[in-house]
């Protein structure tokens, strides 16, 4: 009977019970995921404050709306999120003000709704895989905790073929099903952390969107005259 | 009134995604590797000497101990230390027994004498050379005796085959046959070859040498003789050469059990102690098995007796930790190093 075994990680790892190496599995699965998402919507959201910011830098520089519209229109493959607002916006703008019968109050109230759709899309997009993160970095603990439990019962189970119980009998088991507990902490909290970030960095994004189409609506207004 | 078309979104970046993939990869390699490399909990037992005091116990291992000595004794003493020696050879042995058997009983037999003794140190050296140099001395000497060799254009194709070697040896016994005496020819040349040729072999080529190039040289040398001879030689070299391998093998676990004798030594002074001071109480049945963790002092006195598996006869388990404790101080082994603070007893009431 050898009864300090061999506790590397691997070997951990290796000799858990079934149950508790699917629950790992599962983490390790989610781990992945999640840091895939974290990575992706890092790039994304990067991205997004970029373009932004390159637009209002173009916006407020006094230039035409007209050629900002054409150039928009133009490549929109590379546009930002808030280009594409304007350039709902301004389309919306010039159809309606094309109709000569419109009530100018009207107009605006078009484009403004046109704008607010784009706006939601842009968000959902923006938004999208972030509630993963949330439910990953909430969740992977509890899971993490069911195969500790489930191998700490495990391994008490053993226990009784024991005549004598000592941590040596237990301690292996224990310490397998605490690589469960491990891995869900790991895949949790990068998840929590990268969500609470992300979320923040969202919500100014978004008021950075609906403060530029108040402002747009203003611009407009003032155009029709 | 036309209705707004919805904006086109772009397609999703896929670079951005590929990147994300292989970032997380990474990350997960990273903390893989951080905790392969950072995290070593005790990933060997506490040394301890495991003590088995079971009554007929001794007899057994004073028995099994001797067998392989031996054999051994030429090997393990001269070198105590130079394990790594035999590791060199980790070509995966052939089941050497049966070679021997079938054919070249009388002739094998006093070539792997000398190589066998002179295995543990000069191995390398020895065998590989006669091979390397002579190829060119005695390709010259022999081109006038025998012009219309063929085996000039085969060298090449031995590296490929070697193993084709063994395949060959039934078909070229027959020009063995038909000349029994140039056999003989080239083994007294061989003695004398091994030591001119050593000289300018130094200046043209490295030392080391895998054992394939050994053989290639081996066998064009050969081949320029006669094919029978080569067979007869590469025959017992082959076998020099397993039995080099099995003796090198035994060498090694004879090493350690040598190294392990003065272990057992001191086992089964510590397991005859016990065994002394042990009063059995009455009522036991069968032969339960406990076991006992001991802590010692360099000095042997016992500081602990720890029971780490009960042979359920609570009295029997108090009456071996009596006597262990009674034992104390435990008997000293003959090399400090042996001396292990935590040895773990299993005690038994009678022999299996």
């Amino acid at each position: 009977m050898n009864v300090s075994q061999d506790l590397s990680i691997l070997h951990l790892i290796l000799n858990a019970s079934a149950v508790v190496q699917a629950v790992m599995l599962l983490l390790a699965g989610v781990s992945f995921m999640s840091w895939y998402y974290i990575f992706r919507k890092w790039f994304t959201v990067k991205a997004a404050r970029a373009q932004t910011e390159q637009f209002e830098r173009d916006f407020w520089s006094g230039g035409d709306l007209n050629s900002l519209y054409q150039s928009a229109i133009n490549d929109r493959h590379s546009t930002g999120n808030m280009e594409r607002i304007f350039e709902a916006g301004f389309r919306e703008f010039t159809k309606l003000r094309s109709q000569k019968n419109l009530d100018p109050k009207d107009v605006i109230d078009g484009s403004r709704r046109a704008m607010r759709a784009t706006y939601q899309r842009e968000m959902d997009s923006i938004d999208s895989h972030l509630a993963f993160l949330a439910s990953v970095g909430s969740v992977s603990p509890y899971v993490g905790l069911f195969g500790t439990v489930w191998g700490i019962m495990h391994s008490f189970r053993g226990l009784s073929n024991v005549g004598q119980a000592t941590l040596a009998a237990v301690a292996p088991g224990i310490a397998e099903a605490l690589v469960a507990t491990a891995i869900g902490l790991f895949a949790a909290i990068p998840a929590v952390v990268a969500y609470n970030r992300f979320a923040h960095e969202i919500d100014r994004l978004s008021s950075r969107f609906e403060s530029f189409m108040e402002e747009f609506s203003n611009i407009l207004q003032r155009q029709m005259r | 009134m036309e209705a707004v078309e919805p904006i086109i979104r772009p397609p999703q970046d896929d670079p951005a995604k590929w990147r994300s993939l292989a970032l997380s990869a990474t990350v997960h390699v990273l903390l893989i590797g951080a905790l392969f490399l950072g995290v070593q909990w005790k990933s060997k037992p506490p040394s301890s000497v495991e003590v088995e005091v079971w009554r007929a116990a001794p007899a057994p291992m004073v028995t099994s101990q001797p067998e392989p000595q031996p054999e051994a004794k030429p090997a393990p003493k001269p070198e105590p230390r130079p394990e790594p020696k035999p590791e060199p050879k980790p070509e995966p042995k052939p089941t050497p027994k049966p070679e021997p058997v079938p054919e070249p009983k009388p002739e094998p037999k006093p070539e792997p004498k000398p190589i066998a003794k002179a295995l543990p140190k000069p191995e390398p050296r020895v065998e590989p050379k006669p091979p390397i140099k002579p190829d060119i001395p005695l390709k010259e000497d022999r081109k006038p005796k025998e012009p219309p060799k063929k085996e000039e254009p085969k060298p090449k194709e031995l590296p490929k085959k070697e193993e084709p070697k063994a395949k060959e040896l039934p078909k070229k016994e027959e020009p063995k046959a038909k000349e029994p005496p140039r056999k003989e020819e080239p083994k007294p040349k061989e003695p004398p070859r091994k030591e001119e040729p050593r000289k300018p072999e130094p200046e043209r080529r490295p030392d080391a040498r895998d054992e394939a190039a050994r053989e290639l040289k081996e066998v064009q040398k050969l081949k320029a003789d006669q094919k029978a001879a080569e067979d007869q030689r590469a025959r017992a070299e082959a076998e020099a050469r397993q039995r080099k391998q099995l003796q090198a093998e035994q060498a090694a676990t004879e090493r350690a059990r040598a190294q392990s004798l003065d272990d057992e030594a001191y086992k089964q002074s510590i397991r005859l102690k016990i065994r002394g001071n042990v009063s059995l109480p009455p009522g036991i049945q069968g032969n339960p098995k406990s076991e006992f963790e001991v802590t010692q002092l360099p000095t042997g006195d016992v500081l602990d007796v720890r029971l780490l598996r009960s042979s359920g006869n609570p009295a029997l388990d108090a009456a071996v930790e009596r006597a262990i404790r009674k034992s104390s101080p435990l008997p000293k082994p003959a090399q400090p190093e042996l001396f292990k603070r935590v040895l773990r007893l299993s005690y038994k009431p009678q022999d299996d």
